[in-house]
Formats: C-alpha cells, sequence, structure tokens
C-alpha cells in the first residue's frame, strides 16, 4: 500500500468505525430505554389494579360504617384525581396522596370489629395491602432502571449519541417522605 | 443487579466447561477400557487406542446430549414431579400468590414463576427453571402454616434470587454433567470387573505401558464421579449466601428472613420424603437436618455440604445494619471474624446504601439473635415447648388454608352447610346428597 492509498483511506475507515460505535451506543440506550418503559409498564399495572379495588372497598366499608362518610369521601377523591393524571411527577404524588387516604381508612377500620372479621373486608385488606407492596417494589425497579438509562445518557461519550438521536430524560418516581424515613431497627 | 447475573453466567460456563472436560476423559477411558477387554488381538497399537478414545468420546457426547434434551424439555417437571409437587390452585392461598408476585416485581423478572406446593408438614421450599420466564418455585404446606407474611416473603425472595441468579439453570446443567460422569464410569467399572475374568488367559500383558495407561484410566473412572462433585459444591454455598443478601435486597426486611429460616431449622419433623437427588436444591438441605442438629460439622461434612450451616445465615441476617449488599457483607465478616468478603467486589462496589425498611402490618417478632439460643436451648428440652410456642390462633388459621390448597389441587368440592360446618367432598359424591352430621340437614352436591 502506497502512502497516498492510505491518506485515501483511513478517513473511510475513520467513518466506518465512528458509524460501527454510534450502532452499538444507539442500541444500548434503546435497550435501558425499554428496560425504564417496561418498568413503568409494572407500575401502571398495579397502580390501575388499585384503582380497580378502591370501590368494591368502598362498598364494603360502607355496610358497617355509614358515618365514616369524611373519610371514605376522601379516597374516592383522591382515586379520582390520581385517575386523571399523566405525567410521572404528578402522578407519583397524587398516588402518595391516595396511599395515605387508604391508610386512614384501615386506621378507622380497627374500631369496627364487626368489619374487621368480615371475609370480604379481609381478602380486600390483603389485595390492597399486597397491592401496596407491588408498587413499591415495581418504584425501586423503576427507579434502577431510570438511573442506569439517565447514567448512560448523560455520561461522555454515549451523551452524543443520546442528544443526536434526542432520547428523552425520565424522572424518579419518588416515594412520600414519610415512607423514606422508615424507622431504624435496633438489636 | 445485571452485572452479578453476568458474573453468575460466567462462572457457571467456566465450571460446567472444566466439568465437560471431565466428561470426555472419562469418555475416553471408557472407550480404551472396553477395547481392552472386547479385542482379542493382543497388540494394540497407538492407533487402535486412539480410534476407541474417540469412540468413547463420541459415547460419552450421545449420552450428554440425550440426558441434555430431556432435561431442556421436561427437566423442571420432572424435578417437581420427582417431589411430588402438586400446581397450586388459582386463588387457593392469595397470601402465597401476592408474596411470589410482588417478589418477582422486586427482582424484574419478565413474569412470576408457576406456583408448586408439596403435601409435608416439614417447613421448606426449592426453586428450579432454566430461564426466568420458565420457572417454578414449590413450598411445602409446613412452610405456609408455620411462617407468617414477612417470613414467607423472605424465603420466596431467597428462592427468586437462585432463579434471577441462574442458579437454576446451573444446577439443572450440572446435574446433567454430574449424571452422565456418573452412568459411564460405572459401566466402564462394571467392564472392567466383567472383563478381567475373561482376560485372565491375557495375563501375559503386551507391556508395560498398557498397564500404566489402563490403571490411569480406572483410576479417573473411579474419581471423577467424586471430582465432578466437588466441583459442584465448590460454589453452591457461596450461591446460597448471595440469594440470601439478593432476598433482603428485594425484601429490605433482614428479619423476615433471619425467623423464617430459624423456624425451618427448628422444626420438628423430618423431611424423610425428600428426593436424595434434588435435596440439595431446598432453602435449608432436608436430609442435612440430623448433621445441621448434631452440630458435627467434619471437614467431610464441610467438603460435601451444598448449604452453609443455618445458625450462620441466621446470625449474618440478624447482625445486619442496612438492606444492601454491603450490609450483608459487613455482617458476614463480623459473624466468621475474618476480613475475608463473602460476596464479590464487584457486586460491592458502587452499591448505594439501603435501609431496612420494617413492614407496615407488623406482628409481634422475636428478636433473631436471642431466638438462636432459645432454639438451641428448645432443642435440649424437648417437643412441649416447641409445640406451645406455635400454636396460636394464626397458626391454626394458617394450618386450614394450607391444607385446603392440597384438598383442591386432589379436585375435591368445597361446601357449606346452613349450620357454618365445611365439607370437602370428594369427585365420587358429584349429583348425590350427603348429611350434615351437626344439624342433620341434607346438602345437594351439585354436578358443575
Amino acid at each position: 500500500m502506497t502512502k497516498e492509498q492510505i491518506i485515501l483511506y483511513s478517513p473511510l475507515i475513520l467513518l466506518i468505525l465512528i458509524f460501527f460505535w454510534t450502532v452499538i451506543v444507539y442500541n444500548g440506550l434503546v435497550v435501558l430505554k425499554n428496560q425504564v418503559k417496561n418498568a413503568w409498564a409494572q407500575i401502571d399495572v398495579q397502580l390501575k389494579r388499585r384503582h380497580d379495588l378502591i370501590p368494591n372497598l368502598v362498598e364494603t366499608v360502607k355496610g358497617y360504617a355509614s358515618h365514616e362518610a369524611q373519610t371514605l369521601e376522601n379516597v374516592i377523591k383522591a382515586r379520582q384525581t390520581a385517575i386523571n393524571i399523566d405525567n410521572v411527577k404528578d402522578k407519583a404524588v397524587a398516588e402518595n396522596a391516595l396511599s395515605g387516604a387508604l391508610k386512614s381508612l384501615f386506621a378507622v377500620a380497627e374500631n369496627y370489629p364487626e368489619l374487621k372479621a368480615n371475609e370480604n373486608f379481609l381478602q380486600l385488606q390483603e389485595e390492597l395491602t399486597s397491592t401496596e407492596n407491588k408498587i413499591g417494589y415495581a418504584r425501586q425497579f423503576y427507579n434502577d432502571a431510570v438511573l442506569n438509562y439517565n447514567n448512560k445518557k448523560e455520561m461522555f461519550p454515549s451523551n452524543i449519541v443520546a442528544t443526536i438521536f434526542n432520547f428523552e430524560h425520565r424522572d424518579f418516581f419518588e416515594a412520600d417522605v414519610s415512607e423514606k424515613t422508615a424507622p431504624q431497627v435496633k438489636f | 443487579m445485571w452485572q452479578q447475573i453476568a458474573l453468575n453466567k460466567r462462572n457457571s460456563c467456566i465450571l460446567l466447561t472444566i466439568m465437560l472436560l471431565v466428561l470426555l476423559s472419562v469418555g475416553a477411558s471408557f472407550g480404551i477400557l472396553t477395547s481392552y477387554f472386547l479385542c482379542i488381538d493382543d497388540n494394540v497399537s497407538i492407533v487402535q487406542i486412539i480410534h476407541s478414545a474417540q469412540n468413547g468420546i463420541l459415547i460419552a457426547l450421545i449420552v450428554w446430549i440425550i440426558l441434555f434434551l430431556v432435561a431442556v424439555t421436561n427437566g423442571k417437571n420432572a424435578i417437581l414431579a420427582l417431589n411430588q409437587a402438586y400446581k397450586l390452585p388459582k386463588e387457593s392461598h392469595r397470601i402465597l400468590e401476592n408474596v411470589v408476585e410482588e417478589m418477582s416485581i422486586a427482582a424484574g423478572m419478565p413474569k412470576p414463576p408457576e406456583i408448586y406446593v408439596i403435601d409435608t408438614p416439614m417447613p421448606n421450599a426449592f426453586a428450579t427453571g432454566l430461564t426466568p420466564k420458565n420457572s417454578a418455585i414449590a413450598v411445602t404446606t409446613g412452610l405456609l402454616t408455620e411462617l407468617n407474611r414477612d417470613e414467607l416473603q423472605g424465603v420466596i425472595a431467597h428462592e427468586i434470587a437462585h432463579i434471577v441468579n441462574r442458579d437454576t439453570m446451573y444446577m439443572i446443567y450440572a446435574g446433567i454433567m454430574i449424571g452422565s460422569i456418573v452412568l459411564l464410569s460405572d459401566y466402564g467399572i462394571r467392564y472392567f470387573r466383567h472383563g478381567s475374568f475373561k482376560s485372565t488367559r491375557r495375563s501375559s500383558m503386551s507391556g508395560k505401558s498398557d498397564i500404566i495407561l489402563l490403571v490411569i484410566c480406572i483410576v479417573l473412572m473411579i474419581l471423577a464421579p467424586v471430582l465432578a462433585q466437588i466441583l459442584y459444591f465448590s460454589i453452591s454455598q457461596k450461591r446460597e449466601y448471595l440469594a440470601d443478601a439478593c432476598a433482603v435486597q428485594y425484601t429490605r426486611y433482614p428479619q423476615g428472613l433471619a425467623t423464617a429460616l430459624m423456624k425451618i431449622y427448628n422444626s420438628l419433623y423430618v423431611f424423610r420424603d425428600a428426593d436424595k437427588i434434588t435435596s440439595a436444591m431446598y432453602i435449608v438441605h432436608p436430609l442435612d437436618y440430623e448433621i445441621q442438629h448434631k452440630n458435627t460439622y467434619s471437614m467431610f461434612g464441610n467438603l460435601f455440604s451444598t448449604h452453609p450451616p443455618t445458625e450462620k445465615r441466621i446470625e449474618i441476617l440478624s447482625k445486619m445494619a442496612g438492606a444492601d449488599f454491603n450490609a450483608y457483607n459487613e455482617a458476614f465478616k463480623k459473624v466468621s471474624h475474618s476480613r475475608k468478603n463473602i460476596l464479590k467486589r464487584e457486586f460491592l462496589h458502587g452499591v448505594q446504601p439501603l435501609e431496612i425498611v420494617t413492614p407496615k402490618h407488623k406482628e409481634t417478632i422475636i428478636n433473631p439473635t436471642n431466638a438462636v439460643f432459645a432454639a438451641g436451648m428448645m432443642l435440649t428440652t424437648g417437643k412441649q415447648i416447641q409445640k406451645e410456642k406455635i400454636i396460636d390462633e394464626d397458626f391454626k388459621i394458617r394450618k386450614r388454608q394450607a391444607e385446603n390448597i392440597i384438598w383442591k389441587a386432589n379436585d375435591y368440592i368445597f361446601k357449606e352447610c346452613s349450620c357454618g360446618t365445611k365439607f370437602k367432598i370428594p369427585q365420587e359424591y358429584k349429583g348425590q346428597q350427603i348429611k350434615c352430621p351437626h344439624c342433620n340437614s341434607i346438602i345437594n352436591v351439585e354436578n358443575s
């Protein structure tokens, strides 16, 4: 190979290398983005499930504790607001409010022994507690995925590809402050 | 998390490759041995030896491929069948179904594993499956009876961790390897015993080198199964610790798993029906029970033990100050008084600290560290204290729920009389009438 040929071909080889590198980074970003998407879908499924369970719960409680109208009203309202919100940040706030309203409903239920013994109520309680747990675990997983994705998107040199192809920034699904400061366990 | 899965896969690959090499050398010696006793010609040339070794390797590969195909298509079901596990009927135990779903979400599994139930009072559990998509968890009715929700969650998290970390996959692949090695060496040694009688007339063997070759082949045949098992056990203890650490990471609640392990460990029942081949898969080794309780850990016992001592696992869990890998590693160092890490450095690097989260619906839980001593006391004083401790209201309810699964799995019809008596009726009584023994009223068993 003569000198001239090397000079002629080297930009071409460089271009091909850059192209392959871009493809690899792009695909990596897409994988991470899909992970975030799937994780969010999981949260969404659980939130919807909770929304579906609440009317049943309200009906059951009504039969035993009709003069707790205010608490019931709060739950229904919180559910209504949560259903109508689409973006991640506001949704987190609305869903946390709903969690709070449900918590006070279950606290109220403690005062009604008959309600507490009702099989239907017990079942709903198990389902709602479990759904609440699932939301928590899905959030853990979603936030891990978002962290992975955002890191890759912002770090050099993959951020070049991310900017060119316009990869969006994703928000964390924040837990409620009171939920975060769990009591320290001592031995 | 992704990192640790990748590392586990790589380690498994290396070990399986070594096992494959062992298998191939067993195959080669099998070929040489059989050719020796089959051929009448006294002078065996090098070419012939190589040729018979090749044949042996071919046989080894064929055995391996057959076992491999069986395991890939049917391995999970075979293991479940060996342990007499029933598939959990839908809606028959909502708590168990929910806990499994919760943990599979926490571990980011594509879909929750199938749930199976084994009808035995000994509390225990295991997981199996080649991929997270096609996996199963089996729990015993005793587990459902003795553990509360938080403890059950700890155990399920441990099993899910085995699936996600691909330990169950490794288990199946390694099982195939060991199986084919044992099969071949068994036949080889049998040939040798049989053949040596016939070949007495060939006592004037064709030379020293031949005898040396024969001896090497025989020693290899005898040692290979042991070697394969040592290879297999070399990582299974570490994987148990890792699964414990992952379980805490998923649940954020080490006490749950700690008390669960304690209850399993102290359980009065011995799981005598447990299948010997698959017993290493359980969360606490079911057949190790007596060894563990007598505390006789000889050197030999440790080398062939798939599980670390349960007391140690409990102690580590109860000394954890957080819910992340670093906290587990620190607790391990504290308990074993050593500076050696139990988790790989790659796992510990850049771990975000996680706090322990006590469940909101907290039930009264004994302090695990004290409980270990209490458990020791109970073992020496006999059965009665233990019985008194565990029989409470919740225990009875859980026992009934667990039993109902088995009734449902066996297609019994559930009926309630107007006086409140609950019946479980066999299928044969379909379309007939039965009489309630309490209130004498007649109950129709519908055909549906």
